[in-house]
């Protein structure tokens, strides 16, 4: 399907992000992505194994196969063969865990698939939450099936002011389960997260959580089991604004004129660098009418400038003079898309001072 | 040596304003509330040591998102891997040119 492109093997680690569909069958509080049990848009199969071609091509070495909810993609299971099928990538996909039974699990075993499920707290807090009477129950027969598949787990939680004290109570649940990882997001500024935003985590609380889980960190260590925060540390992106954007800089280790880490293809076929609720007037294209490959090239020649512009705006405002220690950057990104505007120069190139 | 990582907590109250908290019956409330900021303030502090770049060899049990690493807190020069970028995509088009099969000479007199 990669119309003769060569594959050349290079030390590369892009992700690929694809939502499969917008249709969800819980309708959780805070879904970034908007996606409800009404919503018809998918991807059609052939996009979707179109672009795995091409992010072979691409240097793509992590594929996240997400939506809406995944496993009710019909043509999942031909999916998951077709990327696992002597292609060079790590596979994840990220799913509520309801929908996972002994067949669902078995076939991510076989395509070599990790699984991301996601647990916000007990029984109660996460059916209210997630809107689905009995979804914890289903859920957690899910991640036992795949843990009994051999499937690898990672939980991940979306941490608010309702359930920040049930953190400790997660991680045991989770490792006693066979969990590898819990994954804790504190909750964002998107999708239907904005409608609930007064639930927010603050700043010292996201502190707090970073202590926590690191001392729980510590504490579980010797079963294996890990902790990921879902945020950047401000003094790490301080020392390396690559992480960011192309900074070029004088101190930057990376040496690449134009790069996207991360390519989100969404359920309408929409092309994003980075992040999934970026404002779509920073999209590369769409997926149903350009392999990814063409949109990139085409995007590298026009549009990404415009991109970076706004990475490096947001890092000057946000990172050089923020004191937060922890910063939610794809959330900052995100929000600041929908209202730059790409003739304001930046108040302070940190790079540039350097290089000057 | 073993290095200092330093936290500052330095708080100076000018005595006119202590004698008035003291005298209105509010040295709890005063006492509460300097607390919590303080403690905000050394969790600042201490959360911005360790996950600073120069981290002085604080292991913290925690990844965060976009870290190649996990556990060891942000390394300073860590070797990302790198993303979809030009200068690959250039270099594999210029590849699969030198490898595709090589075009018939067309002789002179044909191509006018």
């Amino acid at each position: 399907m990669s119309g003769g492109l060569q594959v050349i093997p290079a030390p590369e680690s892009g992700v690929l992000v694809i939502h499969l569909l917008g249709r969800c069958n819980l309708h959780c509080q805070h879904c970034y992505t908007d996606s409800t049990p009404w919503r018809e848009t998918s991807l059609p199969i052939d996009v979707v194994l179109r672009s795995l071609d091409d992010a072979k091509y691409l240097g793509v070495r992590t594929v996240h196969l997400t939506g809406g909810e995944p496993f009710l993609y019909a043509d999942l299971p031909a999916v998951l063969s077709y990327a696992a099928e002597a292609r060079p990538f790590h596979l994840a996909v990220s799913t509520n865990g309801t929908l996972v039974g002994r067949a669902e699990a078995n076939r991510l075993k076989a395509s070599h698939t990790a699984a991301q499920v996601s647990i916000d707290g007990d029984e109660a807090y996460h059916d209210s939450f997630r809107g689905l009477a009995g979804a914890f129950r289903a859920a957690t027969k899910g991640i036992q099936e795949l843990v009994a598949a051999g499937v690898p787990v990672t939980v991940v939680a979306t941490i608010c002011q309702n359930n920040l004290a049930s953190v400790p109570w997660l991680a045991g649940w989770a490792a006693d389960l066979g969990a590898e990882c819990l994954s804790v997001q504190p909750l964002q500024h998107v999708g239907r997260g904005a409608k609930i935003a007064q639930k927010q985590l603050s700043q010292q609380q996201i502190c707090e959580l970073f202590m926590q889980v690191s001392d729980l960190g510590h504490a579980y260590r010797p079963r294996g089991f890990r902790f990921q925060l879902a945020y950047r540390s401000r003094s790490h992106m301080q020392e390396h604004p690559c992480s960011a954007y192309v900074c070029n800089g004088a101190r930057c280790h990376r040496g690449v004129t134009k790069e996207i880490k991360t390519l989100v293809v969404k359920e309408d076929g929409t092309v994003l660098p980075e992040v999934a609720t970026l404002n779509p007037r920073f999209a590369l294209g769409n997926a149903r009418e350009a392999p990814l490959h063409e949109l990139v090239k085409r995007y590298f020649a026009s549009g990404y400038e415009d991109f970076r512009g706004l990475c490096q705006a947001v890092y000057s405002d946000v990172i050089c003079s923020s004191d937060s220690p922890i910063v939610p950057w794809d959330e900052i990104l995100s929000e600041r898309s929908w209202t730059y505007s790409a003739h304001r120069t930046p108040a302070f190139d940190p790079v540039f001072a350097i290089v000057r | 040596m073993d290095s200092k990582l330093p936290i500052h907590l330095s708080v100076t109250i000018p005595q006119t304003s202590l004698k008035k908290i003291v005298e209105s019956g509010r040295i709890m409330e005063f006492v509460d509330t300097f607390s919590t900021l303080a403690k905000a303030h050394i969790t600042h502090q201490i959360v911005t040591q360790l996950t600073s770049a120069h981290n002085t060899g604080v292991s913290i049990a925690v990844g965060f998102d976009d870290d190649p690493g996990y556990g060891n807190g942000p390394v300073i020069h860590w070797p990302w891997p790198r993303g979809v970028y030009e200068d690959a995509m250039r270099e594999r088009e210029i590849t699969a040119l030198a490898n595709a099969k090589t075009p018939e000479v067309i002789p002179l007199a044909k191509a006018g």
